[in-house]
């Protein structure tokens, strides 16, 4: 064994050495702290209890106090007794004073329809209910108080936390017998529009993808002096507002627009049966294409920057055609840039919300603005966030499909 | 790109249709963007094409959209314009600082868990902007910030930080770090030679970074409508609210502005690279 | 506030846009013509007389912002300008002042008092009135020779005589009633046929229009005439002031038809907790007297609350670009405009709305 080695103030290396590398480290990590704990506390954190928000029903199950115990000793067949009632006259008289039963009617609305009228009509007829024989008075109040479906959903309502939001997020519901089923036909939607954005990112990708690849590899292997001007043409867009390209776009595919005027002056189309490109699924495509169509040239083009040309001139002068050069060869050493676009322009595409709300009229809109809607107009916060942590984790699934697809590859190349 | 002079006809051809197709692709990149300009010359209110303007007769141009978007007194785009330099401005700050700090750490050698701390510091770009919206709306309003400036600049520092980061680690895996050595080596503390050696290296990077960062907080159409309030109208809120409600050609004028700012956002940013190239000893 | 965002809001303070120093109220409305007739009516002349500014906000209607405000502790409207729906669910809520209306709202200029000077009694406490106006439809007079022009409400859904996609607007309210009119129902059995039946037959009449990009919806109140003029549609619902508004301010060639007219009214609310809101019951006296109402009236053609307000509208009294026009006969209320009208129940839509909206936005996004 040899003498351990020294430092000049005769402390072992070894030990110095461990010393000045945890040292490093601590900086390092100091360094890092600030926006670490920013981005935990001021995000990450938030984004937890959009999750949590998305089971709580603590609110309503605070105005239904005196409801909660006795109705949850029924069980749900035919109509629950007097005691149930009573409690609920109660809840409801003190809602009235307190100005909640708003809420209530809003927030019952979306167990089962018809509350929202039900609750209002019978807070205005409260006054005049007489001292006890409760269930008699509310069903002479409104019949729809004897009905067992309205009642079920008064009991499931009554829990401080539920997963119900979850299955309205894909149109289902639980129904008396406890099964779930799919809500009337006539109020899906969310379904529909999960399957459109799916479609819809999935098209946009893919077409992204067949329009980026050629002009990524042209810029990648023109000259500098071309490449740098032609930079600018896919640089411009990305570095101009959203609004304004979409806004270009509506002048552009609207009725009376110029592509219109282009195809109706050189003969194509008729004057009368102009295309309608605008305000449906074609507005939306054609619009997201053009919008995310950077986000696919970009990292296709770093790719192939790094792709040397002689690659290609090797596998021609050993036989190979052009064509099987480029399917054998180049194709291959590009799958990195072809995921990492990917992969970006899909994860945009699943959350758009401006564009589809502006040119995609009633047919062209995405999941992200039915969460808007329920943000902003129904005000059903539950559901939105549900809504969103589905998006999210349906992004999440997205992005571990592609480290898992990606490394495969990686492992094939190298 | 002349092609050999022995190409046989089939590839002339395959070259020529490679050629027109990106062409026509670049066009589609570029093109919507111009149909703007003219529009906001339009006389006449309404954001199509007017019969004079087709035939290109002067009376069917007028700058009057222009007037209105500086001295119009109902819109206020100047107030607006205010707003969003304002927000951006700030928002550009935190995110640098911030981002600038995480990357030095994050492109130590000694960082532990640099993968998993990497994916949560660039989290917010990762996540759909609609759900990014809704969670900082739900947190900031739990602390009463909503509506107010510093709200929106917190959420725009949020939305802003990853791109630094992004930025200046790649210009870091380009760094070495013997510079450093060197300088320590030479007697220098680390701030001396933070602030002498590596910021001035590292420059073009945290400068691309900021800019993201401002473009970023400039263009925010979406987290500022459920975060802010009508203090803090910015250019893209009032854009949304012009283009779902009142229409008027001044959108167009605004727009066009906004074209002619990231084309003088873009040519900085050209030149910027060509200085760092230049001062890397790296061939244009 | 807790002591953190107080900290906050005191750094916010410090270094943002200018500081507020005089009074202000803020008034949030549909923007476009109609806004501008508010300003110039009534806004601008209560500005000039108390020194107090008022901000005018645009907003598409519902009670969506006022909630989230609400909820997120950050009010930041005063007085809001909305449907009748909206003012019964608002009140039921607490969102909205209540009113002692004979206190609160000065006499008619012919002294009458206040709850006797308006037209009808208010759907709820919080509710004040300002106009009636209107969902009619317009059509481009260059689209349809004056030979085949439509004229009545059915015209509007007979795809066959009218050709063209037809804009409507992007809510339910409004396009049940036009649509159970146009099948059939006499106009003032609409409400209770919907009570008795349901929707589906509205919602059939309207599946039958908007069938292949058939329709084109619209939130904005600026949207539909600019849609007429480009061309877009060939007919569309609209507010009758911004019609109107087109026709004579911008000169465009729109004609609007008035059978089955959905009369409608319009409200202004006060905000319960606003930032200022004994300024802004202030100014709300002033918008909402005698010569307030009428002063919008000559903005644009839509008819005010009042009737002492009618009174003091001497024709011509609108304030064209090319000098005065008569806008009685233009009103929603004018005899020749009132032969088949449907009257808006904001007391149904306040009960129904939800559950209609539901079916409403899936039947959308079925189209």
């Amino acid at each position: 064994m040899t003498n351990p080695i020294l430092t000049s103030d005769g402390q072992l290396l070894s030990v110095k050495l461990k010393k000045a590398e945890s040292h490093k480290r601590r900086t390092a990590f100091l360094l890092v702290l600030p926006l670490f704990l920013f981005v935990v506390v001021t995000y990450l954190l938030p984004i937890g209890s959009l999750m949590v928000k998305s089971i709580d029903n603590r609110e309503l199950f605070s105005y239904l106090v005196n409801t909660n115990d006795s109705i949850h000793e029924w069980d749900g067949t035919g109509l629950p007794d007097e005691t149930v009632y009573t409690a609920f006259y109660k809840d409801l008289t003190l809602a009235v004073a307190n100005k909640k039963q708003g809420k209530i009617a809003t927030r019952l609305n979306y167990e089962q329809s018809g509350y929202s009228s039900l609750i209002k009509k019978t807070s205005r007829k409260l006054k005049k209910f007489t001292e006890g024989e409760y269930k008699a008075q509310f069903i002479k109040a409104d019949k729809r108080w004897g009905k067992t479906e309205y009642l079920l959903a008064l009991q499931k309502a009554t829990v401080a936390f539920h997963g119900r939001k979850y299955l309205t997020t894909f149109d289902l519901n639980v129904n008396s017998d406890g099964d779930i089923v799919q809500i009337p036909e006539k109020k899906r939607i969310n379904v529909t529009l999960w399957l459109r954005t799916l479609l819809v990112a999935v098209g946009v990708t893919f077409s992204c993808f067949l329009l980026a690849y050629p002009i990524a590899h042209m810029l990648a292997t023109t000259r500098a002096k071309y490449a740098n001007i032609l930079m600018i043409c896919v640089l411009l867009p990305f570095w101009t507002s959203l609004l304004v390209r979409t806004s270009s776009w509506m002048v552009l595919l609207q009725k009376q627009g110029v592509l219109n005027d282009i195809l109706v002056f050189f003969g194509i189309v008729a004057d009368e049966q102009r295309l309608v490109m605008m305000y449906n699924m074609t507005g939306t495509f054609i619009t997201m294409t053009q919008i995310l169509l950077p986000f696919m040239v970009l990292p296709l083009y770093s790719v192939m920057k790094t792709i040397s040309p002689t690659l290609m001139r090797a596998a021609t002068s050993m036989g190979s055609t052009p064509l099987h050069a480029f399917r054998r060869i180049y194709f291959p050493l590009t799958y990195s840039g072809i995921s990492a676009g990917s992969i970006l322009v899909f994860v945009l595409a699943a959350g758009y919300y401006i564009t589809p709300a502006l040119v995609g009229g009633a047919k062209g809109v995405l999941i992200s603005n039915r969460i808007a809607y329920h943000m902003q107009s129904s005000l059903d916060w539950s559901l939105a966030t549900a809504m969103g942590t589905v998006l999210l984790a349906t992004v999440l699934v997205a992005y571990w499909v592609y480290n898992r697809i990606v490394g495969i590859d990686n492992m094939r190349i190298g | 790109m002349a092609l050999p002079i022995y190409t046989e006809t089939r590839y002339r051809i395959w070259h020529y249709s490679y050629l027109l197709i990106c062409g026509s692709v670049f066009f589609f990149l570029i093109a919507p963007l111009f149909v703007i300009i003219p529009l906001s010359f339009n006389a006449e209110p309404y954001i199509h094409f007017s019969d004079k303007m087709l035939a290109l007769d002067p009376e069917g141009f007028s700058l009057r959209w222009y007037e209105d978007m500086i001295y119009g007194t109902k819109n206020s785009w100047g107030q607006a314009m205010r707003n969003s330099l304002n927000i951006a401005f700030f928002a550009t700050i935190g995110s640098v600082v911030l981002g600038t700090l995480a990357a030095l750490g994050l492109s130590s050698r000694y960082m532990p868990y640099k993968a998993l701390i990497m994916s949560i510091l660039i989290s917010p770009m990762i996540v759909p902007l609609i759900i990014s919206a809704v969670a900082i709306f739900f947190s900031e309003a739990r602390f009463g910030i909503t509506s107010t400036f510093t709200g929106v600049v917190l959420a725009h520092i949020i939305l802003g930080t990853p791109f630094v980061v992004i930025t200046v680690t790649a210009t870091l895996s380009g760094f070495d770090d013997s510079i450093t050595r060197a300088a320590a080596s030479l007697g220098s503390n680390p701030t001396n030679t933070f602030f002498k050696i590596t910021m001035p290296l590292i420059a073009p990077g945290i400068i691309s970074g900021a800019l993201f960062a401002f473009v970023t907080s400039f263009d925010e159409i979406v987290v500022i409508m459920f975060v802010g309030g009508p203090d803090q109208m910015t250019i893209p809120y009032q854009m949304w609210i012009g283009l779902r409600e009142q229409l008027s050609p001044t959108i167009m004028a605004v727009a066009t502005c906004l074209i002619v700012l990231s084309s003088l956002l873009l040519l900085s940013m050209e030149l910027l690279r060509r200085r760092s190239q230049r001062i890397r000893g790296l061939e244009a | 506030m807790s002591k953190l965002s107080k900290g906050l809001t005191l750094a916010a303070l410090v270094s943002s846009a200018p500081l507020a120093l005089a009074a202000e109220v803020n008034v949030v409305s549909w923007g476009g013509a109609y806004t501008e007739s508010q300003m110039k009516g009534y806004g601008n002349p209560y500005q000039e007389k108390s020194g107090v500014t008022v901000n005018w906000i645009d907003y598409s209607g519902g009670l969506g912002s006022i909630r989230s405000q609400v909820e997120a502790g950050a009010i930041t409207w005063d007085i809001m300008d909305v449907y009748a729906k909206d003012t019964i669910v608002g009140c039921d809520e607490g969102l909205f002042v209540e009113f002692d209306f004979d206190n609160d709202f000065p006499a008619g200029s012919d002294g009458s008092k206040a709850s006797d000077d308006f037209f009808t009694e208010m759907p709820s406490k919080c509710a004040v009135g300002n106009i009636l106006y209107s969902w009619n439809y317009g059509f481009n007079t260059n689209t349809f020779p004056s030979s085949n022009e439509p004229q009545t409400i059915q015209d509007f859904f007979d795809k066959d005589k009218f050709s063209g996609t037809r804009g409507i607007y992007a809510s339910a309210m409004s396009n049940l009633e036009i649509a159970l009119v146009a099948d059939g129902v006499p106009a003032a059995d609409v409400y209770s046929y919907m009570d008795e039946h349901g929707t589906d037959r509205a919602f059939a009449k309207l599946s039958e229009l908007c069938a292949d990009d058939g329709c084109w919806f619209w939130s904005g109140g600026a949207q539909p005439p600019e849609a007429l003029v480009s061309g877009e549609v060939s007919m569309s619902t609209a507010w009758n002031g911004r019609l109107f508004n087109a026709m004579v301010a911008e000169k465009s060639p729109i004609k609007m038809v008035w059978d089955g007219q959905v009369l409608d009214y319009e409200y202004f609310v006060l905000v319960n907790g606003g930032p200022n809101q004994a300024e802004a019951m202030k100014a709300l006296q002033y918008f909402t007297g005698s010569e307030g109402l009428a002063g919008s009236a000559k903005h644009i053609s839509y008819a005010p609350f009042r009737k002492s307000s009618l009174d003091l509208i001497q024709d011509p009294w609108f304030e064209g670009p090319d000098g005065n026009l008569d806008i009685m006969p233009h009103m929603p209320t004018a005899p020749a405009n009132t032969k088949n009208y449907i009257l808006m129940n904001g007391e149904w839509w306040a009960d129904n709305e939800t559950d209609v909206n539901d079916q409403w936005e899936a039947w959308k996004a079925g189209l």
